[in-house]
């Protein structure tokens, strides 16, 4: 026997839920239900089970705390560690600090975002879905009980009539046996999203603006005093700024004679002098700054072989091993930390002069250790 | 008519003894001199020189001979930090209650100020609260009076040889804050703060009584423009209140959020209490007219305002932590260095607990659930001030031991007396108010009322 869609239409949403009652007291089952607008408790009274939505939401906010978690560990720890603000770094739970809130983020956007691909998902409401409703009066001012029957109807038809509808329609369903694939997308779809592209790449940049932009408060924009650095017509120099008085140096800054060259690598080798003594304190403080701003190319035990090493980012670093660099003394290593040499940068802005002269000792240390 | 029960009030009695007995043993315990203080530090020192003796005893000798004059003003030090210490939990507790009605206060305001009406049914509840700030405030206030007479340096900056260029203590940093933080004007702010709060409170609870009677709307609307002016006053108020009366403990120490912190923890804890006291007056078969949905958006209040505490809590930390700036990070050096435990808990019960408990929108409707989350909320945020006033005032001389815990208890028993007594005084349920009716039907849609309507 072939199926039957059953539609009762009501005028009124009162009668609509009494009807509603009615039919499920006799044991009917409810497909669908059209109003044109949210009705409180029709849910429960058609027997829907509650949503449970908000555990899978709960689900996708662990996953993204999972994912921003392993994200941040796998970039910022595990492949290309980072000095963040110069502390230690070379643990997740060292820097979590600053990772919260991109794990907050993440957790927020994946329970919010994949929830509403789910709704979606759920209710088959893509770009183009046609209305699945099927008579348009239910967006205007009636409302429609939809059932999809096999058998005798007439028992339900005077359900529906008794319980005051004021139309039945029964219509015979035909076989469609190529079902219509719910992710087939429609053309208006298709041309909806190439519609936007090209309107998004239409960006006219050969043609000439017609009309100058307006300054809005232009005493804001364009100052009548002279900039801090810009050239002064009146000024010394004809700069707006001074040139520091000779020999002037930074508060706490301790100066560095020998110059960035071949010669002056030699100088620092054969005669630099470290100005303070290597006591346990300093030692472990140049070890502490050491695993902050060296550890990540030269490694945990100065063999050259840190994370970045490992991952292949750099290559070409040295162990301070007697045996890899003969020829070296805490002049040259205090030299190398201040200029740079070959890949490596100088590290004069991140290191005070004694901060370098400490991690000079720990290099020497774990040179002293190494093969 | 609310009548408070026999138990309740012989509880209250109880726990206000216990405060007063702790009280006096505290103040009875703390070294009374100098001299006390330096034999105790002589029996530690004797007791580490055992230890140290075996492997380094000269070198040992040499430091103590060079430190001679250090352990002086070191023992001076430690004297008033321990002699702070029964004050300071005094004064912890005191505030902590003060805040809560003065949060319930606020959380009323707000009701009238935004035209609530699914809050009406619990209005004379935050009324009962909000009474106790009379008497919490008075007793806040003689504290600080205390302080400004040099009976206890909780309040660190009162200390006059701070700010005298000649003496030894002189300190350049508080001198330059003394045109603001000096006592006088220090103690007229906090009157004036404190007048208008309370002034708050009697305004509303007179209209309140007035609009029973009233055939009109009229006391409705002058309840509406007070709680309107209340709230500019309240916003200024409640930060540099929380400027003064918790942040300038520590004196060096500033911080530009540290007004909505502060506001945010009175704020949450006092919904709290509004549920606890709601719930328990429905177990006494009192307020038949609150519903789950009312017990329900309590809950959802104290879910969103315990997240509201934590992006503020941590708002403030993680700047410090990158910046990484001296004169900022020993606010938290010195909570790390000796608070660590009460720190993390607090931050662990005040955040994870109640987002986790009550996050499930079912949840918040049982009276259990919330009774342990509000319960959990207030020791949560009563750890939340211990930790913001201990460390400025006794630093590492800190214990959680009769005094704090009896303390509290006292002033609990304090609270619950005038709370449960003021809620005697009128009938409770806001009758006359305009909105009365919206409240007694209000149903959170997605909610089962049940049985335990």
């Amino acid at each position: 026997m072939s199926k039957k869609l059953i539609h009762g239409l009501f005028d009124d949403d009162d009668i609509l839920m009494d009807g509603v009652k009615a039919v499920r007291q006799k044991g009917y089952e409810i497909d669908e239900v059209y109003t044109p607008f949210p009705i409180h408790g029709l849910d429960k009274a058609m027997g829907l089970k509650p949503t449970r939505i908000a555990y899978a939401s709960f689900a996708y906010g662990v996953f993204g705390l999972l994912f921003a978690s392993w994200l941040t560990w796998y970039m910022m720890i595990s492949d290309w560690p980072q000095n963040i603000g110069g502390k230690p770094n070379q643990t997740w739970l060292q820097n979590m600090l600053a990772f919260t809130p991109i794990m907050f983020e993440l957790t927020v956007f994946m329970a919010a975002h994949l929830m509403v691909w789910t709704y979606f998902f759920k209710n088959k409401l893509y770009p183009g879905q046609k209305a699945g409703n099927p008579d348009p009066r239910t967006t205007d001012d009636m409302f429609m009980m939809e059932f999809i029957f096999e058998g005798d109807s007439t028992e339900l038809e005077s359900i529906l009539k008794e319980s005051g509808a004021v139309e039945v329609n029964v219509k015979e369903i035909k076989d469609t046996t190529g079902n219509q694939l719910w992710f087939k997308i429609p053309k208006t779809a298709v041309v909806l999203i190439f519609a936007l592209s090209s309107l998004t790449s239409c960006s006219s940049s050969d043609e000439p603006q017609r009309e100058p932009n307006t300054v809005y408060m232009p005493d804001m924009y364009y100052s009548v005093a002279y900039e801090p650095y810009s050239a002064d017509p009146n000024g010394v120099d004809g700069m707006e700024a001074r040139i520091p008085a000779d020999n002037t140096i930074k508060r706490g800054y301790v100066p560095y004679e020998i110059p960035d060259t071949n010669e002056g690598y030699q100088e620092a080798l054969d005669s630099l002098k470290s100005p303070i003594a290597t006591t346990d304190e300093t030692l472990k403080k140049g070890e502490y700054l050491y695993n902050i701003y060296c550890i990540s190319c030269h490694g945990i035990n100065g063999d050259g072989q840190g994370k970045l090493v490992q991952n292949e980012k750099y290559l070409g670093v040295p162990s301070y091993a007697p045996s890899r660099l003969p020829n070296i003394t805490e002049g040259s290593i205090f030299h190398v930390e201040t200029y740079g040499k070959n890949m490596m940068g100088s590290h004069a802005s991140q290191l005070t002069s004694q901060e370098r002269w400490k991690v000079a000792q720990h290099v020497l240390k774990l040179r002293s250790q190494l093969k | 008519m609310y009548k408070i029960s026999k138990n309740l009030k012989t509880l209250s009695f109880v726990l206000m003894a216990v405060g007063i007995l702790s009280l006096a043993f505290g103040f009875m315990t703390t070294p009374s001199s100098v001299e006390d203080v330096k034999h105790q530090m002589e029996q530690h020192n004797n007791h580490d020189a055992d230890v140290v003796e075996h492997s380094e005893a000269d070198a040992d000798h040499a430091v103590v001979k060079v430190n001679d004059h250090h352990d002086e003003a070191h023992a001076e030090h430690v004297f008033t930090q321990m002699k702070n210490r029964p004050w300071a939990a005094f004064y912890v507790s005191a505030l902590f209650f003060f805040f809560l009605a003065l949060g319930a206060m606020a959380f009323m305001a707000i009701q009238y100020v935004a035209q609530a009406g699914w809050s009406v049914v619990l209005l004379r509840v935050m009324e009962a609260i909000s009474s106790y700030m009379i008497v919490g405030g008075i007793i806040v206030f003689l504290i600080l009076v205390a302080g400004g007479l040099h009976m206890h340096h909780v309040f660190h900056w009162m200390d006059a040889s701070l700010v005298d260029p000649l003496s030894a203590n002189y300190d350049p940093i508080i001198d330059g804050k003394s045109g603001y933080l000096n006592v006088p004007f220090f103690l007229i702010r906090i009157a004036v703060y404190m007048a208008g709060w309370i002034l708050a409170y009697f305004l509303l609870g007179k209209y309140s009584t007035e609009q029973e009677t009233s055939g009109d709307n009229k006391p409705y609307n002058k309840a509406f423009k007070a709680s309107a002016i209340f709230m500019v006053f309240y916003g200024v108020t409640s930060s540099t209140g929380a400027w003064d009366m918790v942040m300038s403990v520590d004196p060096h120490w500033f911080s530009t959020l540290f007004g909505w912190y502060v506001f945010s923890g009175m704020f949450v804890s006092a919904i709290a209490t509004i549920a606890l006291v709601t719930i328990y007056l429905k177990s006494q078969g009192y307020l038949e007219f609150v519903n789950p949905s009312h017990i329900h958006d309590l809950g959802k209040f104290m879910f969103g305002l315990s997240i509201f505490w934590t992006y503020l809590w941590f708002s403030q930390f993680m700047l410090y932590w990158y910046a990484n700036i001296p004169e900022e990070v020993t606010y938290y050096l010195a909570r790390f260095a000796d608070y660590k435990i009460p720190f993390w808990t607090m931050v662990a019960i005040n955040f994870a607990f109640p987002v986790l408990v009550l996050m499930d929108a079912n949840k918040k409707k049982f009276p259990l659930t919330m009774v342990i989350t509000g319960v959990v909320i207030i020791i949560g945020h009563y750890l939340d001030v211990f930790v913001m006033i201990m460390p400025g005032s006794v630093g590492s001389h800190w214990g959680f031991g009769i005094v704090e815990i009896g303390s509290f208890l006292g002033f609990l028993g304090l609270f619950i007396y005038i709370v449960f007594t003021s809620l005697e005084k009128k009938g409770l349920l806001a009758k006359g108010h305009p909105m009365l009716k919206e409240s007694e039907h209000y149903h959170y849609y997605n909610l089962e009322h049940g049985d335990d309507h």
